[in-house]
């Protein structure tokens, strides 16, 4: 176990330099420079940003430079956003999307498995007709539909929450709790994964309860609800966990969209500004950033799979 | 993905779904419209009616009969504009009586230009008065104002012959074609980006499947990889680092979706290369490139174009993603990821703009997938509970 974690651990390590020095030359294969779309600015100043930023230097050299500040954990200055570094950016704004996507997250995950138990146990009942709607709708309505439709309904129409904006920001819908700006993005984040984990678990369910194991369990004289509990909802939430890995690449997608959408100063707006500003630190900065935690949370799920599975445990020795 | 034998090996052939039947002729209706509803669509995307606006579905549109530039405005909006103008120009005009039209009656809508500032430096609003009233109200308005008479008008209220069947949008363009044409570019971009990920996923499965062994583990290790990193920031950066295009959008779009393709592919030529045909095709003494081209990968189309249907909708919808942030097809070039963006920023206002594109493009990702599953499940019923990826 130590070792399997100790060699995933070592592999995170190539692919976070191939990552970040595919993004730095594609960046800079791209004609134009980040100062060029701006009005013209005399020479000498022009001369002097560049040597601030280093892009007076030569490729290489800005290279391994880069790759040492990234060693720093800090990619220096953004350009957009003048007299603040890429950490202070992340550290001042990651909390923001944390704030409604991990309870998006949590609430599709406990929705999900709950409508998908509900599905499986009573099949062909209203439960699962539920579920199968819902993971439907969850197909065909993605989150920059789904995110102005809840706003239109929940918001506008009924008016009980915010439809845009976020706490601290300009209060147009004055009188509403700060928790409250955070409701409708976790439920339009949270809206596709519940779709999506009430389908998994339901068919993973009835996978298991139709299994060897869950039959011998019940031959054995055990009751039901330590049949549901111990043996078959553990097994039939692997594919769940396993479509965690996804779940949060797609999850990074969805936090653009919603930090559009709904007007959050989270940091996927600052990925997204970075990239048409062309804020090379930011853009590099975050690339990386979000590389790094998609791959160690891919990390997490995979060791969350061994636990909830004897036979992969067995494997991983 | 298991590996699983040949899928074709003496099953039973079974008929479509009536759901995935039903899916398919959704789908076909909606690119038929698409294709050539533009073409034979009675009003250009391009014609624009700037002094309407955006006017809610099949509205009456009332023609304001001038001198010269054209007045439009939809019934909803006068009867807003009305309550709007009385109550403003109560403020105006001390003791002057709301106005309120009896029931058919036509009534004209008087315009201060907005840039002319009222008695406290504001734009005066525009107010309704009857037909001929017009020249009365504008002499009692006309002390308040700047002393510049060249800006008074009235008009005439008619019945224009104009009807929107999903109204318009801010400049007035016709929603209906414009969703349209958006579903053309959208279901262009789906088809062309799917091609390019399946032609991609096709060698490069064929390839790792069939040299096996260090290539393959090698091959299949790298696709791993990629299938854990966050590959929507690389088509962003493409997209933005690069001249946008639509051939780049297609590039990007299908360098991202192949993965699962090639995973596919590899796990069918597995299960076939040791095929007696394959044999005999060796010992013909073909080489391995004929084999693979030639003999293998067709073989392997069967399941790859089940798979290519279920990835139509994901490159639509990460089209219209990119679309949505800005980033994707640029206006005035429409794509339902641009319209429902203009129709989220203006859904308080003109909710139309939103519902209109939004069901459109919901009902067809609905029938790709309806589409999609039904044809899995005629081939490999067994991975009718098996995730899609």
């Amino acid at each position: 176990m130590a070792r399997y974690l100790l060699r995933r651990i070592l592999l995170v390590v190539p692919v976070l330099w191939a990552v970040a020095t595919l993004t730095f030359f594609l960046v800079r294969a791209a004609p134009g420079d980040p100062f060029s779309a701006e009005k013209s600015i005399p020479e000498e100043s022009r001369a002097e940003i560049e040597a601030f930023y280093g892009l007076d230097q030569p490729l290489p050299v800005q290279y391994l430079r880069y790759l040492g500040n990234l060693l720093r954990l800090d990619p220096g200055y953004s350009y957009s956003h003048p007299g603040f570094t890429v950490g202070e950016i992340i550290r001042d704004h990651f909390p923001t999307t944390l704030a409604y996507a991990v309870p998006g997250f949590l609430f599709a995950l406990f929705l999900g498995i709950g409508l998908g138990l509900l599905a499986a146990l009573r099949r062909g009942g209203w439960g699962d007709f539920l579920a199968s709607t819902l993971a439907l709708a969850g197909i065909c309505l993605p989150t920059f539909v789904i995110g102005p439709l809840l706003a239109l309904l929940l918001g506008a129409w009924l008016g009980l929450l915010p439809t845009v904006g976020w706490s601290g920001g300009a209060d147009f819908g004055a009188g509403f709790p700060p928790w409250a700006y955070a409701v409708l993005p976790a439920l339009t984040l949270g809206f596709l994964y519940t779709a999506f984990v009430t389908r998994l678990t339901r068919s993973g369910l009835l996978e298991a309860l139709g299994s060897d194991f869950v039959r011998t369990a019940r031959a054995k004289g055990l009751g039901r609800p330590r049949i549901l509990w111990r043996h078959a909802l553990p097994v039939s939430l692997l594919p769940v966990v396993n479509f965690l890995g996804p779940a949060l690449a797609g999850g990074l997608t969805g936090s653009f969209v919603i930090e559009t959408l709904f007007h959050i100063p989270g940091l996927g707006q600052f990925f997204v500004d970075a990239a048409i500003n062309r804020d090379y630190p930011l853009l590099l900065g975050l690339v990386v950033f979000y590389a790094t935690l998609i791959l160690l949370l891919n990390l997490l799920a995979d060791l969350l799979q061994a636990v909830l599975n004897p036979r992969i445990r067995e494997e991983m020795g | 993905m298991t590996e699983r034998p040949p899928p074709d090996a003496g099953r039973p052939r079974r008929p479509l779904s009536p759901v995935a039947l039903g899916a398919a002729l959704v789908l076909g209706l909606i690119a038929l419209l698409c294709a050539v509803g533009p073409l034979v669509w009675p009003v250009s995307s391009a014609t624009t009616h700037l002094s309407l606006g955006a006017t809610p579905p099949l509205a009456t549109i009332l023609e304001l009969e001038t001198t010269g530039d054209e007045r439009l405005l939809d019934l909803p909006r006068a009867d807003r504009l009305a309550a709007n103008g009385n109550r403003a120009l109560g403020d105006l005009l001390p003791g002057r009586a709301p106005l309120e039209p009896a029931p058919g009656e036509t009534i004209a809508w008087v315009q201060v230009p907005p840039v002319l500032p009222g008695p406290e430096g504001y734009p005066v609003p525009p107010a309704w008065v009857r037909p001929g009233e017009g020249e009365a109200y504008l002499a009692a308005v006309a002390p308040h104002l700047e002393p510049d008479p060249g800006w008074q008008q009235t008009w005439k209220v008619g019945a224009s012959p104009l009807r929107f069947l999903l109204g318009t949008d801010e400049l007035g363009r016709d929603l209906a074609v414009r969703i349209l044409e958006g579903g053309r570019l959208s279901l262009a971009v789906g088809l062309a980006a799917t091609l390019v990920s399946v032609t991609i996923g096709l060698l490069y499965g064929g390839i790792a499947g069939y040299a096996g062994g260090r290539v393959d583990t090698l091959l299949m290790r790298i696709v791993d990889v990629l299938y854990s990193l966050p590959f929507l920031l690389f088509v962003i950066l493409l997209m933005v680092v690069f001249p946008r295009s639509l051939l780049l959008l297609f590039l990007a779009i299908g360098a991202v979706e192949w993965l699962t393709t090639a995973r596919i592919v590899r796990g069918e030529i597995l299960a076939r290369k040791r095929l007696p045909y394959v044999l005999a095709a060796r010992a013909l003494g073909l080489g391995h490139g004929t084999i693979l081209l030639r003999h293998l990968l067709p073989n392997t189309l069967g399941p790859v174009l089940v798979y290519a249907t279920l990835t139509v909708p994901t490159v639509i919808l990460l089209e219209s993603v990119l679309s949505f942030l800005g980033l994707g097809v640029q206006p005035p070039a429409s794509s339902w990821g641009i319209l429902i963006n203009e129709g989220a920023e203006r859904m308080l206002a003109y909710p139309w703009m939103l519902v209109g594109p939004s069901l459109l493009f919901a009902l067809t990702l609905l029938s790709l997938n309806l589409l999609g599953d039904g044809l899995r499940d005629r081939l490999d019923p067994r991975a009718r509970f098996r995730l899609r990826r």
